[in-house]
């Protein structure tokens, strides 16, 4: 790696500790290398996704995504060239990206469906009418079956 | 549940934005011209990952206008299920799709807010180097800048195969 006059304040001594901001300069065409690669790897996961693994496809679709993140982290943002203290960091705070989204899949996961009959929403544990309700259609619906767009919110 | 609802989504334009955001994070990470003083080559890079970015709102603008055409809304606005054609190669949409959109509009929608924070921030580096505070010993407001673009890119990596791919 080349060290070049950008360390002019710095001594000798590493690169992370001096309070001067520090940057790894890559050559442009390494730079490319890496843009290429992540190309490559979306490629494969947007080719990956139109086969039927299952339970996998969520799988595969997550660690090529991270694979993808640690070529971004490591070499655009260089933290592969910093002190390993921001990589934990970093790090972490994708973890708790990580959680937000699995609480708020599991939350819609948890919510309730929709009443195609009445045009309601309810709760499938209980079968109440869940608050909120469905808009009422005002475009002609394609089976045009009495009642669909009867906006009552009680079952019949 | 959300199987039937992904296929809606345009694979296309989501790949394309991907494309798009990655070459804009490349052009961000040449900003490294900044520390061998290449000042116009710093603006120049600056200018492209900015362009990007535009680019990206044009292809979510006809995204989501297509979602907002076909009812493909969050919650209690949702009226896929209404315009489904029989005639069409999709299948139709479940009854829970609204649940996917919501998180869809939620997630896509505030990715969208960072893009164009994204964009003000490069610009004010943009204008920090034209006029000439930026240096070899004194680039932080380029470094950070690029950073935060990168996040931007990294936070889509993983939006762009969780929405547009797996559901």
């Amino acid at each position: 790696m080349s060290t070049a006059e950008h360390d002019a304040g710095a001594h000798d001594h590493g690169h992370a500790d001096d309070g001067a901001v520090h940057a790894h300069v890559s050559p442009v065409i390494f730079l490319i290398g890496i843009f290429a690669a992540l190309i490559f790897l979306t490629v494969v996961t947007v080719a990956v996704s139109y086969v039927d693994l299952g339970s996998a496809n969520t799988f595969v679709a997550v660690a090529v995504a991270t694979l993808k993140a640690g070529l971004v982290a490591a070499f655009f943002m260089h933290l592969r060239y910093d002190h390993p203290f921001n990589a934990i960091i970093f790090v972490l705070s994708f973890v708790f990206l990580g959680i937000l989204m699995v609480f708020s899949l599991e939350d819609i996961n948890s919510r309730g469906g929709i009443d195609r009959e009445n045009g309601t929403q309810y709760l499938e544990r209980r079968g109440e009418v869940a608050p909120g309700g469905l808009q009422t259609p005002s475009a002609p619906a394609p089976s045009e079956g009495g009642g669909h767009g009867a906006p009552g919110p009680e079952h019949h | 549940m959300v199987h039937a609802a992904h296929s809606h989504l345009n694979r296309v334009q989501g790949a394309t934005n991907t494309v798009v955001l990655l070459f804009s994070s490349l052009t961000a990470a040449s900003r490294c011209a900044e520390q061998v003083g290449d000042r116009k080559g710093v603006t120049r890079w600056l200018a492209v990952t900015i362009a990007c970015a535009a680019i990206f709102f044009v292809v979510k603008f006809f995204e989501y206008s297509a979602k907002f055409e076909h009812g493909l809304l969050p919650g209690r606005y949702f009226t896929g299920h209404l315009h489904h054609d029989p005639s069409s190669l999709h299948a139709p949409l479940t009854y829970e799709a609204h649940k996917f959109f919501s998180l869809y509009f939620m997630m896509t929608g505030l990715h969208g807010l960072h893009v164009l924070i994204g964009m003000g921030v490069l610009a004010w580096a943009m204008r920090e180097n034209m006029k000439g505070r930026v240096t070899p010993g004194h680039f932080t407001a380029v470094e950070i800048g690029a950073l935060y673009w990168h996040l931007v890119d990294l936070v889509w990596i993983y939006l762009f195969p969780l929405l547009y791919l797996v559901g």
